[in-house]
């Protein structure tokens, strides 16, 4: 996420970081942007959902994991660094009507649909949640070995 | 009326199409369940379950005079869920979780709607600007979100 942030900023992009207010995510989420640039914001804790979502629509770009902001920025039409492990491919974010057109495999470990890329992380696990295996889904395997210069190809295309 | 778990409330904020949000407990309990169908059953016409759960499915079936629910995909228990419904969707017939909610609409005979409508109120401009020192309407900004909520879906700090 550091090496994300750092090129986004690099390009004159201001980065707003959101989050829960758990404590746990607290702890996560502070170390990360205390690492990054000066002109990376934190909000976790303090935005609401709706507020984060009129922030979405402002935003050139959104990028995060497979969870409920992700949805909502595809959704909203913003354009959308999908970053995704084993949860292939029945939860893929797209943009509505959902499904229109169908994912493009863009490379092997990249698809994209309408406004949403979704950028696959590299394991031996098959791309299905219903069939991953418990051991695996515990190590996030996929996620682990994302490699920021598969990730970056993405925010880079859509900067420019 | 809609139900949502504890500190999920804010997705339905400011939302005009939904009169009351119900929040059980903190923590699921025997009691909460209790005290759930006790204040409510029978009371609404139509009761819609947007998950697959068995907790779900009871409470719409105990809440409406008719509950819809999706339930889980072939091979599963399913059998109780169906003769509890009074119509149902099923979890294996889309490849997305949105989708999915969204055909509990061919169910009961309402059009699907795909736009995305955020609730909003006139004082969001100022909430925002109130948390970020530039002026985010004007001048370029990303948006990150880096924790899930499963670890197993967690990019790398420093990636």
């Amino acid at each position: 996420m550091k090496t994300l942030a750092d090129f986004l900023v690099e390009r004159g992009v201001s980065v707003v970081v959101t989050g829960g207010a758990d404590e746990v995510e607290m702890e996560y989420v502070n170390p990360f942007v205390n690492s990054t640039s000066r002109q990376v914001f934190n909000v976790a804790g303090r935005i609401k959902l709706a507020d984060a979502a009129e922030l979405l629509k402002h935003s050139k770009l959104y990028a995060g994991p497979d969870t409920a902001i992700t949805h909502l920025a595809s959704f909203l039409g913003v354009p959308t660094v999908a970053l995704f492990g084993k949860s292939l491919p029945h939860d893929v974010p797209s943009h509505s009507p959902l499904h229109s057109d169908p994912p493009r495999e863009l490379t092997k470990r990249m698809l994209r649909t309408g406004n949403v890329y979704v950028v696959i992380g590299e394991c031996d696990c098959p791309r299905n949640a219903r069939n991953y295996s418990a051991a695996a889904r515990e190590m996030g395997a996929c996620m682990k070995n994302l490699q920021p210069g598969s990730v970056m190809d993405v925010p880079g295309s859509i900067l420019q | 009326m809609c139900t949502v778990q504890p500190g999920r409330e804010g997705a339905l904020r400011g939302n005009s199409d939904v009169s009351t949000v119900y929040t059980p407990g903190a923590r699921y309990s025997v009691q909460s369940y209790r005290e759930f169908i006790t204040d409510f059953k029978g009371r609404y016409d139509l009761a819609l379950a947007a998950r697959v759960s068995d907790r779900q499915v009871l409470f719409a079936w105990a809440v409406g005079r008719k509950a819809v629910s999706m339930i889980g995909p072939e091979g599963e228990n399913r059998l109780w869920m169906k003769a509890l419904l009074s119509g149902w969707t099923s979890l294996d017939t889309s490849p997305h979780v949105v989708h999915n909610i969204l055909e509990l609409g061919d169910v009961v005979g309402i059009e699907k709607y795909y736009e995305c409508v955020v609730p909003g109120d006139p004082d969001w401009p100022a909430r925002i600007s109130a948390l970020l020192p530039f002026d985010w309407r004007d001048q370029a900004c990303a948006v990150i979100h880096p924790y899930p909520r499963n670890s197993c879906m967690q990019w790398t700090l420093g990636g």
